[in-house]
């Protein structure tokens, strides 16, 4: 009977390690320090965008109403990527969602306009360095961690109000998403003119949470907002996270909002938002003479897409 | 009971694999290095793309292209498609003409139809072809002649860089095989090590938690840009590093059985106990093998995952260094 259980045992421990491998997966990007720099205090990003592959039809509101894209936009990102319309079912998207499909051949190059989202969402297990050639998408969803999400401008075509609220979509409960975003951690390894971040598969795309303003908001080079605020789980109680950087997107409605009505410190805004790394504190660990580390808590920012 | 020694061994496991992966890859890059793989598929891709050995070399001799090779190295491994552009057209253009000189670049490719080899063979219909569809392609976006060249030249560099990645996974499975058999990387062995030998499974987490903590991970290629100050489109050049340290070294060669030992327990055995050797010898190279090929990050992140589930109770989210001058530049840029 001895040698039955052994062999158990050591099927017990490979079955840990295989199954808890196949959860697991991790993705390392290289991105070049001057991308870092330039982008770390820009809410949006505009390239040359090449479609190689389009979903027929958006999502249905249930799922998140984004229209997928796949494409590359070799000069200005350099990596495996996306980029998707927010409620793009929506009347005002249709010119662009048109055009997306009119584009869809791996050739046209379109200009494109959006805020950059880097996030280990889709990760490879390929170790991906950013301005090495990009190969075309082989569907609309290719491993990659580089998204324009949400597209505010695609072929001259203007999709800034798709920024609101999903109607019909339960977006992620602020305690599950922020739980998990403060779970993650990074390794970084810096080179002169590189940063290459490792990091494991993250997730909660849309998470629906309120914002307790603790600072002015101060512009952003391309003419967006950032503002520091605590995230809350309800309109009143004790904050989830503290001090998280809150990206409002140029010409988008809650920008507009910022504007009309600057919110002052205290104020709680219901907003709903998608999570990216934060360059910024990235570049300020290397400023600050940071240099390899292993193991850290992943740095991030809530790019805000809608608010009630 | 799922306690402590099986979270161990595979703790033990995740490095082991962590660390056999570093030398495939390691061994990888150098035999890819030594070979200039890359730099022979890209000669061999833009052979295909121009279609005449003779210009090929032409390109490659140019001034434009020359300045990108390495010393001690016969051809680059890479080249962008702004100088491979310009390098051709200077060529087709001729002596004395501006390559952006749009009429002379006609006027080039027009006369490649008189160029014909020692059997009067037109040897550069090809490029002729080519380079007249490119050209006088009205459909693209594209506005200049250097634009549309290079957008040609891209996207047959996007299908090369196809390529490479399945040639490079070939490489990957091979060295994984030869590796695992080459020091006998038998995972059935090596997790009946690590359970019934206390001493070898705690020197293994030691040395896993010191990989994971005091580290970066080796796997995570270091590379540098040829021009820092600008964001947009460069060429990345991997630099090589380290792959293991001189105590994993140490302690990987004590933990693996090696052949001696284990080819004289096979001499040893009967008929069933022979069976059952082979069976979970291929068994255990297999799994190894397959495990080798998922790649070091993928490892070096499994590795985390059990370290930080053995020490539940220590939350990996607290304030860390890369947070406090973030949160300090944050708290700056936001006037908090």
């Amino acid at each position: 009977m001895k040698p039955m259980k052994q062999g158990i045992r050591y099927a017990l421990v490979l079955c840990l390690v295989l199954g808890t491998a196949s959860a697991a997966m991790a993705g390392s990007v290289t991105l070049k320090k001057a991308f870092i720099e330039k982008y770390k205090n820009r809410a949006t990003i505009d390239a040359s965008f090449v479609v190689d592959h389009a979903h027929p039809h958006p999502n249905p509101p249930q799922k998140d109403g984004d229209m997928h894209v796949a494409g590359r936009a070799q000069q200005e990102v350099g990596l495996p990527m996306v980029a998707e319309v927010m409620n793009a079912a929506q009347k005002g998207q249709g010119p662009a969602v048109t055009d997306i499909h009119a584009d869809e051949n791996g050739k046209t190059v379109v200009p494109i306009s959006g805020a950059w989202r880097f996030w280990f969402e889709h990760p490879s297990t390929a170790p991906q360095i950013q301005f090495a050639t990009v190969p075309p998408a082989a569907n609309t969803n290719p491993d990659h961690c580089f998204e324009i999400h949400p597209i505010t401008k695609f072929d001259g075509k203007d999709v800034l109000d798709s920024f609101q609220f999903v109607p019909g979509f339960d977006a992620h409960a602020a305690k599950d998403s922020f739980d998990s975003y403060e779970k993650l951690t990074i390794s970084l390894k810096v080179s002169a003119s590189a940063v290459t971040i490792n990091s494991p598969k993250a997730g909660f795309n849309y998470a629906d949470f309120f914002i307790e303003f603790v600072g002015k908001p101060q512009p952003l080079d391309d003419g967006g907002v950032v503002a520091l605020a605590n995230v809350l789980e309800e309109a009143k109680g004790d904050p989830l996270v503290e001090n998280v950087r809150m990206i409002f997107v140029p010409g988008t409605p809650p920008a507009g909002q910022m504007q009309s009505s600057p919110p002052a410190e205290g104020e709680v805004w219901h907003v709903l938002g998608i999570p990216r790394v934060s360059l910024e504190a990235v570049s300020a660990w290397i400023s600050k003479g940071g240099g390899n580390i292993s193991n850290r808590k992943l740095p991030y920012e809530m790019i805000i897409v809608g608010v009630e | 009971m799922f306690g402590f020694p099986i979270l161990e061994v595979a703790i033990g496991l995740c490095f082991v694999y962590l660390l056999l992966s570093l030398i495939v890859s390691a061994v990888n890059e150098t035999v890819a290095a030594l070979t200039q793989r890359r730099g022979k598929m890209l000669e061999q891709a833009i052979n295909n793309l121009v279609g005449d050995l003779g210009i090929k070399d032409q390109i490659y001799a140019h001034p434009v292209i020359k300045s990108l090779m390495q010393p001690g190295k016969q051809v680059p491994s890479y080249i962008p498609s702004q100088k491979f552009a310009l390098a051709l057209m200077d060529i087709v253009t001729g002596a004395g003409k501006a390559a952006n000189d749009a009429a002379a670049l006609r006027q080039g490719v027009a006369a490649m139809s008189r160029t014909k080899d020692s059997e009067g063979n037109n040897k550069l219909d090809h490029l002729q072809g080519v380079l007249s569809a490119v050209l006088n392609d009205s459909q693209t976006h594209l506005k200049t002649d250097q634009q549309k060249i290079q957008a040609w030249y891209d996207e047959s560099m996007e299908r090369v860089s196809g390529w490479y990645k399945r040639r490079t996974t070939l490489w990957i499975w091979g060295l994984a095989l030869v590796i695992t058999i080459c020091i006998n990387a038998d995972t059935v062995r090596i997790t009946k090590v690590l359970w019934s030998n206390q001493a070898v499974r705690s020197a293994v987490v030691d040395a896993a938690n010191a990989r994971a903590h005091a580290a970066p991970p080796e796997p995570m290629p270091l590379v540098e840009y040829s021009d820092p100050q600008n964001p947009q489109a460069s060429s990345p050049v991997n630099i090589p590093s380290e792959a293991l340290t001189p105590d994993e070294r140490a302690l990987l060669g004590e933990l693996m059985i090696g052949w001696q030992a284990d080819l004289k327990e096979l001499k040893t055995a009967d008929g069933a106990a022979a069976a059952s050797w082979w069976g979970l010898h291929v068994l255990g190279w297999f799994l190894t093998m397959v495990a080798l090929s998922l790649g070091a990050p993928f490892w070096f992140d499994m590795l985390n995952k059990f370290i930080n589930l053995r020490n539940s109770g220590q939350a990996p989210a607290k304030v860390t260094e890369v947070e406090a001058p973030a949160a300090a530049a944050a708290a700056k840029g936001a006037g908090a």
